[in-house]
């Protein structure tokens, strides 16, 4: 899980370690160090970890479009509701009798169009981002309220849970590995590819990219119809994780997702940012949330923590760049 | 099926938008109103209760009027009250949010001389004129001991051994009141049962599911978990079922059959615990009428359909019977 933090001369030219990113890696070992001791070992379970890599999981796979998003000087802060109304949506087909194979495409779809949605608005309609995505916000939770009623979906096949949880090829759950191909297919297209560059070059300076010739409209919105899809991805993992739609599905989530791409050090005026750092982010946001049980206290205190590590580290990193 | 209960949802509202136009020009038709503000909508627990309340409105000729906040908010829920009493019910009840906001509501109502009542969690003013209580929380909380019990002796073959709660909100009164009363019943009958923790994951299957995670990893020597709200149950068993402990940890608690049958079938949760929501409404829409038409209460009544009810005249409380226990041979009920 910890990259050793060797000097690291012979990375790959897309892996680019920063200090920030050795600082999180440090984190990621003090607090697992920290918890190991605390429960007395018992964080090691195999239950527990399995556990804690299927919810960083789930996080990391929206905090890569998320990551983009930012990058680009947006932000989505739907994604919470849509991962709510993606996993009606998915529920729906699985309670028509759909098998997983056949379901998964709705849930992928289901996350594009939502993603279309908010890009739509955003690039076209010219509506702010934080505007734009607070209003689908409510839009897309009310959705789930009406489509879904009084009723909750219970009756998620249990082939969901054995795929992307019990099936564990090397020991890690096939939801986990999914995560991080996905991972390392943006980390690639972020620093190889020409659109990758296109995408820092927006959140630089926007009307000079526009300039200088790069779509950005189609850019922006193929980000979030993008996010969109990667929503509906972790939709269907986190059914794997917890089989049952409620109307309140995903309530909060985007804060997660939204704090591990932060904590990894993406700046929310847009322009700078790593896919590495989302990772390392989202796993010490894991490892705060799994930790609480573990070391007998209450889990709302996760919720302290992880505010003062992200108010911490955003702060520092603030006053750094003002001496 | 959701789809279908989508269909019916926009059908029984343009039902009811009619039935009002309608009920408002007929004001001959001496047919009483309603209304019924539950603690959230969109959950299938109140959706069961106004399935009975419906059910006693059709036969004892009420219109029931259903309305609630999207969450279990209070602010929202007085305001929900406040709006139907100016409409000019003819009773209004709750089943409140917090047992102390309804003071002035109850005034209000009592006032207009509207018929108020609580039911499923109730309100402490001294003007609210009725109280229907699905369960003695007692003999709930005792029951759920109980079961956990009886599992225990089944899987290890001794009483004995370390539990875990997991709750929903930590300032929920009847949760925490159950809670109260599963702690008697350990210590009175039970010396051998150690509960080891109580967390609280909300009225969130996903939160649920982490926190039974932890807890199985922070007491990997423990032999049941009891869940106290309607999502801890099938998030403790989705817990146990993916860590491979099924058979090893007992699962029960507090839950409704929609929400647990998976597990059952599966055979990972045998036995939970609850009252039958359809009936509670179904008691609350007869005791309402009861009132409206200036009858009082016998200490135990005999209520078409459910047989004789206990009715308590000092706390003004009608009381729907002793906890049902749900399993494989009843877990076909819907709701």
């Amino acid at each position: 899980m910890a990259t050793p933090a060797s000097s690291g001369l012979n990375w790959p030219s897309w892996i680019n370690v920063s200090v920030r990113e050795l600082l999180l890696v440090v984190g990621v070992i003090v607090i697992t160090a920290g918890i190991s001791i605390g429960s007395s070992g018992n964080f090691w379970a195999a239950s527990n970890l399995t556990n804690l890599m299927i919810s960083t999981a789930i996080t990391l796979v929206p905090a890569i479009g998320m990551t983009v998003i930012i990058v680009t000087g947006g932000i989505d802060v739907s994604v919470g509701s849509m991962l709510g109304l993606v996993a009606v949506a998915g529920g729906t087909a699985f309670e028509y009798g759909l098998g997983l194979a056949a379901a998964t495409p709705v849930f992928l779809i289901a996350g594009a169009i939502l993603g279309l949605i908010n890009g739509a608005l955003i690039t076209y309609g010219r509506v702010p981002p934080v505007i734009a995505t607070l209003g689908t916000l409510s839009v897309y939770r009310a959705a789930a309220f009406l489509f879904l009623g009084n009723h909750w979906i219970t009756m998620i096949p249990p082939s969901v849970t054995e795929t992307m949880v019990l099936t564990q090829p090397l020991g890690v759950p096939v939801a986990v590995w999914i995560a991080l191909v996905l991972l390392a297919l943006g980390m690639v297209f972020l620093a190889r590819l020409p659109r990758g560059r296109h995408i820092f070059a927006i959140g630089n300076n926007e009307n000079a990219a526009r300039l200088n010739g790069i779509p950005v409209e189609r850019i922006k919105l193929a980000a979030y119809t993008l996010t969109g899809v990667l929503v509906g991805v972790a939709a269907l993992m986190s059914l794997g994780h917890s089989p049952m739609v409620q109307t309140t599905t995903g309530t909060g989530f985007e804060l997660t997702v939204i704090a591990a791409v932060v904590l990894g050090g993406t700046e929310l005026t847009g322009g700078r940012g790593s896919l590495l750092g989302t990772l390392l982010g989202a796993i010490l946001v894991g490892l705060v949330q799994n930790g609480v049980v573990l070391l007998h206290i209450q889990p709302f205190w996760s919720g302290v923590v992880l505010g003062v590590i992200i108010l911490v580290s955003v702060g520092s990193a603030t006053v750094r760049r003002n001496d | 099926m959701s789809r279908h209960a989508f269909f019916k949802r926009w059908a029984v509202l343009g039902g009811t938008t009619l039935a009002l136009a309608l009920g408002s020009s007929a004001t001959w038709a001496e047919q009483y109103t309603v209304g019924f503000v539950p603690k959230l909508v969109g959950i299938p627990y109140f959706a069961a209760m106004k399935q009975g309340m419906d059910k006693a409105g059709k036969q004892f000729d009420m219109k029931i009027v259903y309305q609630g906040p999207s969450s279990a908010d209070v602010a929202q829920q007085v305001n929900i009250v406040s709006s139907l009493i100016n409409q000019g019910v003819d009773a209004i009840g709750v089943a409140a949010n917090s047992p102390t906001a309804f003071g002035p509501m109850v005034k209000k109502a009592r006032d207009k001389n509207i018929v108020f009542y609580s039911t499923d969690s109730q309100v402490d003013a001294d003007g609210n004129q009725l109280r229907v209580s699905q369960v003695n929380d007692k003999a709930l909380g005792y029951k759920v001991i109980d079961v956990l019990a009886a599992q225990l002796k089944a899987n290890t073959g001794k009483t004995s051994g370390k539990v875990a709660f997991v709750s929903g909100g930590s300032t929920a009164t009847n949760l925490n009141t159950w809670i109260k009363f599963m702690k008697a019943r350990l210590a009175d009958k039970y010396p051998d049962i150690e509960l080891v923790d109580v967390q609280y994951g909300g009225e969130d299957v996903t939160k649920a599911t982490n926190i039974t995670n932890q807890l199985i990893s922070a007491y990997p020597d423990l032999d049941g978990i009891v869940g106290v709200n309607t999502t801890s149950v099938p998030g403790a068993a989705q817990a146990v079922l993916t860590s491979g402990k099924k058979g090893q940890i007992a699962v029960t608690g507090i839950t409704d059959p929609n929400t647990i049958r998976p597990y059952v079938m599966n055979g990972t949760v045998n036995k939970v615990v609850l009252w039958n929501p359809i009936d509670l409404g179904y008691l609350t829409g007869w005791g309402v009428k009861q009132l409206l038409e200036g009858k009082s209460f016998k200490p135990v009544n005999d209520v078409p359909g459910l047989g004789k009810v206990k009715y308590d005249e000092q706390t003004k409380t009608l009381l729907l019977g002793p906890p049902m226990v749900i399993d494989k041979s009843n877990i076909q009920m819907d709701f």
